[in-house]
């Protein structure tokens, strides 16, 4: 069966890879619905659409017909009524979600025709985006480019299917002539040209969707970046909830219960991302060097500054000392240091700042941050859902060592604040017993509050006697926390380290506070930011002492380097899925401040400095173009400058561009010329040649108007070879003549060279434009007589035309 | 042009993109809305006045259709992106994105897909009436860089009076490559047919954009009316004088016997005509057969009258004329030789036709057949100066007429004629053939 003439049934095969496409995006959509669900209905497409595909598509035993799909489809309708009329957001696009899905549900039960595959298409992808509303996790991502691919892939076959029906093996009619004896309308039928071997379906097929798959899925990635992030509404997305969201764990914790941190050593989710910066030259900073710069030693974030101890729980009351930081000292001439911040959704209204932080200050416009001064603390106003779900920019300013300043409170406060800080919990009999052994030693004078509290770090830290583990199983559960790890397991985390001594220092009679936050965090070359992630999470203490709080840390250096260990053993695979995690994460948090920042401020920057350089050149030239008069106002001339630099822009742009088509066009013509040259000229023809170059070396060249036969013939009897001389010289004495054989021969080579010029160039012709091939023996012929004809010339035969 | 401005106007008034990306944004959108509206504004007047700036139609036009997939895609692309601002969701911002990637690359691929693609055509240049045939699409992708797939090339064929679309689809085109599809066509009606302008549409890869290119390339084909068939009694009785054996007497050198052939003695045989030798060689009396020469002129006249509103059934009757005026002349062309024909038409302008001047071959006639038009006032006068003029003994007239009251305005002319004083030659009156299928069912058919 010839291809153009194949029928619409031989596109069964694209058909039926098509219902399976199409039953594998309903079932893939209906499980990411119901993953972001959380709930296991919408799952049942997958069931379903096997069913639809096995007993209605493939096998037509199942199929529902109108009335019962259109009766079932208000079945869906009252299900999901009910649901509707909830009273949240949530339940309402719930209901929209499992509308979609019911009804993708009765449509997989009829027997599909284009429009049934083109609706449920559409339903599936409406059943992806209202996932992408319900939840934001990682894995959504990795499903969003699967489900596209797929999609895209069914897309084209459904292309290709819709071709086909269109065309294979239809027929169109005119309207047949009425009357008797009147022939019947005119037809037309309609052609499908395969590629190849009667298959719709081939390989190259599949590598095309791939191809395009990749570029469409790129172009779209790139579209989400570039999108501006024009925000409309106050509507806060649900999908928040999947975020890492406020846990009762260090670091992003307003209190503390004591032992939840050990599962966050091992987290690796990104908290925050910091980059340090000399705030009067704009100039960047390692961590070392703005440690250095600022005289602390490790890199600690602050974050939260806890008071009250009861129970094995810390927690922080409200002190009454809240307000707006102090920008206005960023004025004043002291050197600071800056911090560039972008902290994750935490769930918590706390910053976390640097070492040394004295002030802070929002990115984002109509962000608030205030200040409690006497914990030194910085926290957000904002809701809780932008406090689940959005990314916040700020940037913390420290100090050097030399120009430190604090924020006194009012000194009522102040005082309460400070009774509060040495208020020993009671029932911790052991812990005051063991603080003072430390730090009373008999026979001594009382040790000053300094001496005492670094004998207390010391016993907590070097002695040895205590280790760290983040294993926080109590050897006495009876006992408070703190009493069983320094009596009992002498084994545990930061937090017990920390609690331990901020309890031992109020013992002895040294405010103290427990503090949360981060300590360390790894460079990443990528972003030029330190990452700090949720198992850098730290405890630690600050101690008034000598009127001023110091920071004091009483874990064990082993703690770094489990948690560098931790940071470090990454399996590859982790690491991958971190790091798409991470990635997830920074484009669901992708803000327009942090566009404008990757892309607008670049752009902005260099146009700005351009202009700069237009209205310096403009300027100059003013000055050159009067001299003498007054000076054109320079921003005329800028743009003048301006306009004069894009007009010769334009011209080289233009001038480029003409040239290179010019230049295009010559290499195409000359190759079309060459090619269409070659193809008048044809194969070159050897004896031809031969014959040319003999003619040549005998004064006689064709003229280029000349054709062959008109150079043959204007070539005259004198170039044509004479028979006899080649008889007498081919058999001097041969006695042989007689044999009727040898005769012929001889005549027939007689004939030939006589006529040597025409029977070349009738050779020639008939292998150049008859595109024959002549025999061997012939061009052996041919040969020969060049041979003795050149050989005449050489011997200056008479009449061989050397003198013309 | 409306977008262009209301995108002007929106951000004069709000300065979003002033906030969102400052100067540098808001220039390039007023850049771009600007010209937006003026390009959107060239349109419409080129649109309304196409004299403002005449163009030449060009020999590629490109065409853009979003069909309904593309607009259901378009309005879900566009709530997720509306939603996804409302609702301050950068996971449907991506969903939408998702969306409009393939979008965009479905638009592009299928525009990179249609450059420099060409069609050639080939058309037979005369078909009969009736008779499939096929036309061959040659797609030439001259690319080297990207295939062609799923190119619908579709042609227009039509005559004024009917039209239709056939179509070919070529599954791919290799880059630098090219196929050739036949569609098949039956044409039912003689006359001129156009083909072209040939578009060439695509939905590759996704089906969400169509675009086409028009290339202005046309042909035309003559198609001839229908050759029938005369039943061999009827065919020999109109076009020739079959003469038994009896009549084998040449006349006067207007007609010369043919022998035909020797064949057994019949009762009723002339014994004149008895072969001796033949008849001693069989032992059986063998007589020779003689047959009149077949080698008569024929001057075919054909009665195009048509009323000036004719129903369809009148219309077919001419039609049907014409398919036996084609017949006869070719049933004179099969089966003699050296014979002219001379045609006549009544139509406006009167068309006469000399076949011993033109030397065209059969074509040239079935040629103007084709191309007859009817006319409301033809009368038969012309005709008969036409058989006056041309009939000679060594011919034979035949008169094609629709219905019988032509045929009876006919015999009135022609005993006018006579009565005139203007006398035929010795020769015998134009044979008259009336039209009419269902008349003419015994003895002429199609098949």
């Amino acid at each position: 069966m010839s291809s153009a003439t194949m029928g619409a049934n031989s596109a069964a095969p694209v058909l039926r890879l098509l219902q399976i496409n199409v039953a594998v995006l309903v079932a893939m959509s209906g499980t990411i619905f119901a993953c972001a669900e959380g709930a296991p209905a919408a799952a049942w497409a997958v069931p379903i659409a096997w069913v639809g595909l096995m007993f209605v598509d493939l096998r037509p035993l199942l199929r529902v017909n109108s009335w019962v799909a259109n009766g079932l489809a208000l079945a869906v309708i009252a299900a999901v009524g009910f649901e509707y009329f909830g009273n949240t957001i949530e339940s309402r696009l719930l209901a929209f979600g499992h509308f979609l899905c019911y009804l993708s549900w009765v449509l997989l039960l009829q027997e599909k025709k284009s429009r049934q595959f083109w609706w449920l298409c559409a339903l599936s992808v409406l059943q992806v985006a209202t996932s992408a509303v319900l939840t934001s996790s990682p894995w959504l991502g990795l499903a969003l480019i699967v489900y596209v691919t797929y999609a895209l892939l069914t897309l084209s076959v459904f292309s290709l299917y819709r071709a086909v029906s269109r065309s294979a093996g239809v027929e169109q009619r005119t309207s047949p002539d009425s009357g008797s004896g009147g022939p019947p309308g005119s037809v037309s039928r309609n052609a499908v040209r395969l590629e190849s071997a009667a298959k719709w379906i081939t390989p190259r097929f599949f590598g095309g969707v791939a191809v395009n798959g990749v570029m469409s899925i790129t172009l779209g990635l790139l579209i989400f970046v570039l999108t501006p992030r024009i925000w409309i509404g106050q509507i806060g997305v649900i999908g928040g909830r999947s975020l890492p969201s406020a846990r009762s764990v260090t670091g992003v914790s307003e209190d503390v219960d004591l032992g939840d941190v050990g599962e966050i050593m091992e987290n690796p989710d990104l908290i925050m991302e910091v980059q340090f910066s000399d705030m009067s030259t704009g100039k960047a900073m390692s961590v070392e060097e703005f440690l250095e710069a600022i005289g602390a030693e490790t890199p600690l974030y602050r974050g939260i500054a806890l008071d009250e101890y009861s129970s094995g729980h810390w927690s922080m009351g409200d002190i009454g000392d809240t307000q707006l930081p102090n920008l206005e000292i960023l004025d004043s001439r002291r050197h600071f240091y800056q911090q560039s911040i972008r902290l994750r959704p935490t769930g918590i209204s706390a910053l976390f700042v640097g070492p040394g932080g004295v002030t802070c200050r929002p990115l984002q416009p109509r962000m608030q941050i205030t200040h409690e001064r006497l914990r030194n603390t910085f926290h957000r106003e904002a809701s809780k859902a932008a406090l689940r779900s959005e990314t916040f920019e700020y940037q913390a300013y420290s100090l050097g060592p030399d120009e430190q300043m604090s924020f006194p409170s009012s000194r009522s406060r102040t005082a309460r604040y400070q009774q509060r800080m040495s208020r020993f919990p009671p029932g911790l009999k052991p812990v005051r017993e063991l603080a003072e052994q430390t730090v009373r030693v008999p026979g001594e004078d009382p040790l000053p509050p300094a001496e005492a509290a670094r004998r207390l770090v010391a016993r907590l830290r070097d002695s040895g006697e205590y280790g760290y583990s983040l294993d926080t199983t109590p050897d006495d559960p009876m006992a408070d926390p703190i009493v069983d790890f320094l009596a009992n397991r002498k084994e545990g985390h930061c937090e017990f380290f920390a609690s331990s001594l901020a309890l031992m220092l109020r013992a002895v009679g040294i405010p103290s506070r427990l503090v949360t936050g981060f300590k360390g965090g790894a460079f990443n070359e990528n972003t030029q930011f330190y990452e700090i992630r949720q198992l850098h999470a730290h405890a630690w203490v600050e101690a008034f002492v000598d009127n001023k709080w110091v920071v004091l840390d009483p874990t064990p250096a082993v703690r770094d380097q489990t948690v560098s260990a931790n940071a470090a053993s990454s399996h590859f695979w982790t690491d991958l899925v971190t790091k798409a995690k991470d990635l997830w994460m920074r484009g669901m948090l992708f803000s327009g401040s942090q566009q404008q920042r990757m892309f607008v401020d670049p752009l902005q920057k260099s146009a700005g400095g351009l202009f700069s350089s237009f209205t310096e050149i403009g300027s100059e030239l003013g000055t050159g173009f009067e001299p003498d008069q007054r000076r054109a106002n320079s921003r005329d001339s800028a743009l003048w400058a301006v306009l004069l630099v894009m007009g010769m822009l334009a011209l080289i742009i233009a001038g480029t561009i003409a040239g290179m088509r010019l230049v295009g066009k010559r290499i195409r013509g000359k190759g079309r010329r060459a090619r269409s040259a070659a193809s008048v000229a044809g194969p070159p023809v050897p004896f031809y040649e031969r014959f040319c170059a003999i003619l040549a070396r005998n004064g006689r060249v064709r003229e280029p108007a000349q054709t062959q036969r008109e150079f043959a013939t204007t070539l005259g009897d004198g170039w044509k070879l004479n028979g006899s001389p080649a008889l007498g010289s081919d058999r001097p004495g041969n006695p042989l003549r007689d044999s009727v054989q040898q005769d012929r021969v001889q005549h027939d080579r007689v004939q030939q060279d006589s006529n040597l010029p025409e029977n070349i160039t009738t050779a020639f012709y008939r292998i150049r434009f008859g595109r024959h091939q002549l025999p061997a023996g012939e061009l052996r012929a041919l040969d020969a007589s060049l041979d003795r004809w050149e050989q005449s010339l050489s011997n200056g035969n008479p009449g061989n035309g050397s003198a013309r | 042009m409306v977008v262009g401005l209301a995108l002007v106007a929106v951000e004069l008034r709000y300065g979003t993109l002033l906030v969102w990306g400052g100067l540098l944004a808001h220039g390039l959108t007023l850049l771009a809305a600007v010209t937006l509206s003026v390009w959107g504004l060239k349109e419409i007047i080129t649109g309304w006045w196409p004299g403002a700036m005449p163009r030449k139609a060009p020999a590629r036009r490109n065409r853009f259709l979003l069909p309904a997939e593309g607009w259901v895609y378009g309005v879900i692309m566009i709530v997720l992106c509306a939603g996804s601002a409302i609702g301050n969701s950068n996971t449907l911002l991506l969903v939408f994105a998702l969306m409009a990637g393939p979008f965009i690359m479905n638009g592009w691929i299928t525009f990179a897909m249609l450059k420099k693609l060409n069609v050639r055509r080939t058309v037979p240049p005369r078909m009969m009436a009736g008779e499939p045939f096929s036309v061959e699409l040659e797609l030439i992708n001259p690319k080297w860089w990207l295939s062609a797939w799923l190119m619908s090339v579709r042609d227009k064929v039509g005559n004024g009076r009917e039209e239709l679309n056939p179509e070919v689809l070529f599954t791919r085109i290799p880059r630098r490559g090219r196929e050739t599809g036949r569609y098949q066509l039956r044409l039912s009606q003689r006359g001129r047919y156009s083909f072209g302008p040939i578009q060439i549409n695509s939905r590759f890869p996704l089906g969400l954009v169509e675009r086409g290119l028009v290339l202005a390339d046309t042909a035309e084909m003559l198609v001839y009316p229908r050759i029938g068939r005369f039943t061999a009694s009827w065919r020999r009785q109109l076009l020739t004088a079959t003469q038994l054996v009896s009549h084998a007497q040449p006349r006067g050198g207007s007609f010369d016997d043919e022998f035909h052939r020797i064949r057994e003695y019949r009762p009723g045989d002339d014994p004149r005509a008895i072969h001796w030798r033949t008849s001693a060689r069989r032992n059986e009396l063998m007589v020779r057969e003689f047959r009149e020469s077949r080698d008569r002129n024929l001057i075919l006249l054909l009665d195009m009258f048509l009323p000036e509103r004719p129903t369809e059934a009148q219309r077919q009757r001419l039609e049907f004329a014409i398919s036996v005026a084609a017949t006869i002349y070719n049933d004179q062309m099969l089966s003699s030789r050296d014979t002219t024909v001379f045609f006549a038409a009544n139509c406006d302008p009167f068309r006469e036709w000399d076949g011993s001047s033109h030397r065209g071959g059969r074509d040239e006639l079935l040629d103007l057949l084709a191309l007859l038009q009817p006319c409301n006032r033809a009368g038969l006068q012309g005709l008969l100066d036409v058989v006056r003029r041309q009939q000679t003994p060594h011919s034979r007239a035949v008169l094609i007429t629709t219905s019988p009251a032509r045929a009876e305005q006919w015999d009135t002319a022609q005993a006018g004629h006579r009565g005139n004083g203007q006398a035929y030659l010795a020769t015998e009156a134009p044979q008259l053939v009336v039209a009419d299928p269902d008349a003419l069912a015994g003895i002429f058919s199609f098949t």
